[in-house]
């Protein structure tokens, strides 16, 4: 387990030196910024012009918002060789190597990308974290900060699972394979919708699907108060395990699927 | 000329076709369209109805105008990716236009044709499965959410003449894009980022009318408001006729400056590339 | 016992067929109709530990199918097959440390980053003790001779540079066996002829049994000993290349100028003559009449101003033998 560690690490330092090496690095990085504040742009813009929406400010949307983007940053920093996995891998037949190494897939996979001009996405959002707790008047206590991490870390587990579904349905379709957009960049963007008002199924699949609601909206609620039971905001951690360990079921299925067709 | 233009309409044809195989990738593409436009129109009605500083129609948009706009965009969005070609991007990476040159075709046209037919497919089938969504809620009584008729007959006759002239736009922009990408060695950065300020300018994140009153004399002046903007305020009858012709003239007038500078960056980009030899 | 064993080992994909015309485009877009191939039909064959195998066969005769099921990546649906007392796909982790794979076409050195970090890396993946693999890897170095290349990204590599990198880092943990599909698919003389030398001898010095997939007959000829035929997914032939070439080219021919054009004559032995003007052709069966009794025979009775025992082709002899065996 520690040996499969240490060799992602290897993996990233080694991707990161030979991205940096990449003259257009610190241009990608101003790229990530832009979409990053493009993105919400909508939804500030809206507050500008509308006020709110009866109790919810701006700085409570932003909060619930920059947690799921923070997390989707995380998993999209450190496990995106699962979402470049259909495209690259499996394409071009290089996954059939993996399997010809005597090293868990999961981790060879995960370390197949990272590139460090993601990181800005999640920079960003820590810094917007920051801002809104503190607009809205929360402490930073240790009891605030553990639900807070356990957030991040169970949304990390979470959107990690998203793309590691992803791979596992790619060893059967990749050109059908779009809608799984609806889970990485449209579902942080559910959030934007004061969750009051949102129709109850899109609150039953991002809460009892793929919890997205779970390691934002209710981890908030719980430091912010908002009338959400107080266990409600430490669910993200399970959460994610639990919707990460569905996804492996998914990906061992695949790479079976995959060892008895072939490329 | 001749030749180009039958060369042209023939790749056209064949491009068509090899996107019709794509269904299961056009179906999925048009799920998320459907998805992001039903999250855009909820926000647009929770907004509109429960917002705080409500009012009913905010420099001539309304809320079912609103929606209807917003499906809209998901629809005209299928004009503005790629924001180079796929094929001509590999050619332009790895060297290939010496073999380009070859050919006895205007260059300009050619790949005009070219991205012209990659983006008809998407447009048509992912761009129509999302309309036809839409409309199947409005049909089915959600028609709040849903996406609504046109304004007028009239309306919807100058809305379809600016859809075409927005197609031709787009590929006219996407032709200028590709024209400064020759012969750039600095990777692909800055051309997303300006396909995604094109699409954020063209309304696709956000009715124009809904951004702030100070920025809405630029917003309808800028090119990119002939992707969507134009056409939908035609559509949902939300301009006047006579400032309807007037965008619609704008339009052309963007889609001829784009063509000019198109092309005359690119032959000065392509007598550099046969001078060093490609 | 034999190091590797296939029993009955069959294989069938499912392949898609397009339909042509206008009308089958838009009908294809609905409905889509599959062919099932075999590719693989009851193969068995047994390999002993330091042999150098040959696997010949036209394209898509299950060459690379039967790789990737000795390798474990591909599940074959029925037979049995055992490779150092495991089954490669049931057991992938234990059988890949021992293993080593070339694909002629495919590098698995990391593209953008120096041919020694790649080399490293596969130290880590391979849980190579640090001392050994030092060791190890300037003993493969010197002999391939790479040492000025380790520090060059592998993309700036020419095909020669990088095939010899490839074998190098397939044989850094030291595996038993090594697969090689097509190695030297795109290589000049000298790469050639180096890399032969350099498997021949990790063969014979460090008893590394080697399966070679290739189109290129000098390879075989230059390595192995053993040659098996593949051809539409059954095993066509398995046996020393000596006995493949009796079978399907029996015959030899001799070359020879006379002083003075002289009409035919029947030389003992022969089985075909062909004069024209002074030049002579002459086949024989060297089962039956070895060359030297021929090549006596004819200066006997020939004024013979020159004359060449001409070397089998075996590229055509191939291609005879794929015609025959309806390839």
């Amino acid at each position: 387990m520690f040996k499969d560690l240490k060799l992602y690490c290897k993996y990233i330092k080694m991707h990161i030196l030979s991205g940096l090496e990449y003259k257009g690095w610190w241009m990608m990085c101003i790229q990530t910024i832009f979409i990053v504040i493009t993105d919400p742009i909508a939804a500030v813009l809206m507050f500008s012009r509308f006020g709110g929406v009866g109790v919810w400010t701006m700085e409570r949307i932003l909060l619930i918002y920059s947690l799921a983007v923070t997390s989707f940053g995380l998993a999209e920093s450190f496990c995106r060789g699962f979402d470049y996995f259909p495209w690259k891998m499996i394409q071009s037949g290089d996954f059939d190597r993996l399997l010809l190494r005597p090293r868990s897939l999961f981790i060879q996979v995960a370390g197949s990308y990272f590139h460090i001009h993601r990181l800005p996405r999640v920079l960003t959002g820590i810094c917007v974290i920051i801002w809104a707790v503190y607009r809205l008047h929360i402490p930073f206590s240790i009891l605030n900060l553990t639900i807070l991490l356990l957030a991040l870390i169970g949304g990390f587990l979470t959107y990690t699972g998203v793309f590691v579904m992803t791979s596992g349905i790619a060893f059967f379709t990749v050109k059908g394979l779009d809608w799984i957009y609806i889970f990485t960049n449209a579902s942080y963007n559910v959030t934007r919708c004061p969750i009051d008002y949102l129709p109850k199924i899109l609150w039953g699949v991002f809460t009892f699907f793929m919890p997205m609601f779970v390691i934002s909206y209710y981890p908030a609620a719980a430091i912010c108060g908002w009338g959400e039971p107080l266990i409600t905001g430490f669910l993200a951690l399970p959460a994610g395990i639990a919707f990460l360990g569905f996804s492996l079921i998914i990906w061992r299925i695949g790479v079976r699927h995959y060892k008895s067709t072939g490329s | 000329m001749r030749r180009t233009l039958k060369a042209g309409l023939s790749l056209f044809r064949i491009r068509a076709i090899e996107g019709l195989q794509y269904r299961l990738a056009a179906l999925s593409g048009a799920t998320v369209s459907t998805f992001w436009a039903l999250i855009e129109a909820v926000i647009l009605v929770v907004f509109f109805k429960y917002g705080n500083n409500t009012a009913g129609s905010i420099n001539g948009l309304n809320l079912s105008q609103g929606v209807s706009y917003i499906w809209l965009g998901e629809l005209m969005v299928m004009l503005q990716i790629p924001g180079i070609d796929g094929d001509l991007m590999v050619k332009i990476t790895s060297g290939d236009i010496g073999i380009e040159l070859c050919r006895p075709l205007d260059l300009y046209w050619h790949w005009f044709s070219r991205s012209a037919a990659g983006k008809v497919n998407a447009f048509i089938i992912r761009g129509g499965m999302v309309i036809a969504c839409g409309s199947a809620l409005t049909l089915f009584g959600a028609d709040h959410i849903g996406f609504g008729l046109p304004h007028s007959p009239v309306n919807f006759g100058l809305f379809l003449i600016s859809v075409f002239s927005a197609f031709l736009f787009s590929t006219a922009y996407s032709m200028f894009v590709t024209a400064i990408r020759v012969g750039v060695a600095w990777g692909d950065g800055p051309m997303y980022l300006i396909t995604v300020a094109g699409t954020v300018l063209s309304g696709g994140y956000l009715p124009l009318q809904l951004w702030p009153d100070s920025m809405q004399t630029f917003l309808r002046i800028q090119p990119f408001a002939s992707y969507l903007d134009t056409p939908a305020r035609l559509y949902i009858g939300s301009v006047t006729l006579k400032n309807g012709l007037l965008m619609l003239l704008l339009q052309v007038a963007w889609i001829a400056a784009f063509v000019f500078f198109g092309r005359m960056i690119m032959k000065h980009k392509l007598k550099a590339v046969v001078v060093q030899g490609g | 016992m034999a190091q590797i064993s296939l029993n009955e080992i069959s294989k069938t994909f499912k392949v898609e067929e397009r339909l042509e015309g206008k009308l089958g485009i838009i009908r294809g877009a609905l409905v889509r109709k599959t062919k099932e191939i075999k590719a693989l039909d009851s193969i068995s064959f047994e390999i002993n530990e330091g042999e150098l195998v040959g696997y010949i066969g036209p394209n898509g005769a299950g060459k690379s199918t039967t790789v990737k099921v000795m390798s474990g990546i591909l599940t074959p649906e029925s037979g049995r097959c055992e490779i150092m007392g495991r089954t490669p796909w049931k057991d992938r982790l234990n059988h890949v440390s021992q293993i080593g794979v070339v694909f002629g076409q495919r590098s698995q050195l990391w593209w953008d980053v120096p041919v020694n970090d790649s080399f490293d890396l596969l130290k880590d993946i391979y849980d190579i003790p640090a001392n050994r693999h030092k060791e190890r890897l300037n003993q493969l170095v010197d002999t391939m001779n790479i040492g000025t290349l380790l520090k060059t990204p592998v993309r700036q590599l020419s095909l020669g540079q990088r095939m010899c990198c490839e074998v190098v880092a397939a044989l850094l943990h030291n595996p038993k066996i090594l697969f090689l599909d097509e190695p030297t698919i795109g290589l000049d003389a000298v790469s050639k002829l180096a890399l032969r030398e350099f498997l021949k001898n990790e063969n014979k010095q460090n008893g590394v049994t080697m399966i070679l997939t290739t189109h290129d007959m000098d390879d075989i000829e230059a390595l192995c000993d053993r040659v098996m035929v593949i051809g539409h997914g059954k095993l066509l032939f398995n046996g020393k290349l000596d006995g493949l070439k009796r079978q399907f080219s029996p015959l030899r021919c001799i070359h020879a100028i006379t002083e003075n054009p002289i009409g035919e004559t029947s030389i003992f032995g022969a089985v075909k003559i062909d004069v024209i003007d002074r030049e002579w052709t002459v086949w024989f069966d060297p089962v039956k009449t070895p060359a030297h009794k021929i090549v006596a025979e004819m200066a006997e009775k020939l004024p013979l101003v020159d004359i060449t025992i001409v070397e089998r082709d075996i590229d055509e002899m191939i291609a005879a033998m794929y015609r025959e065996m309806d390839l």
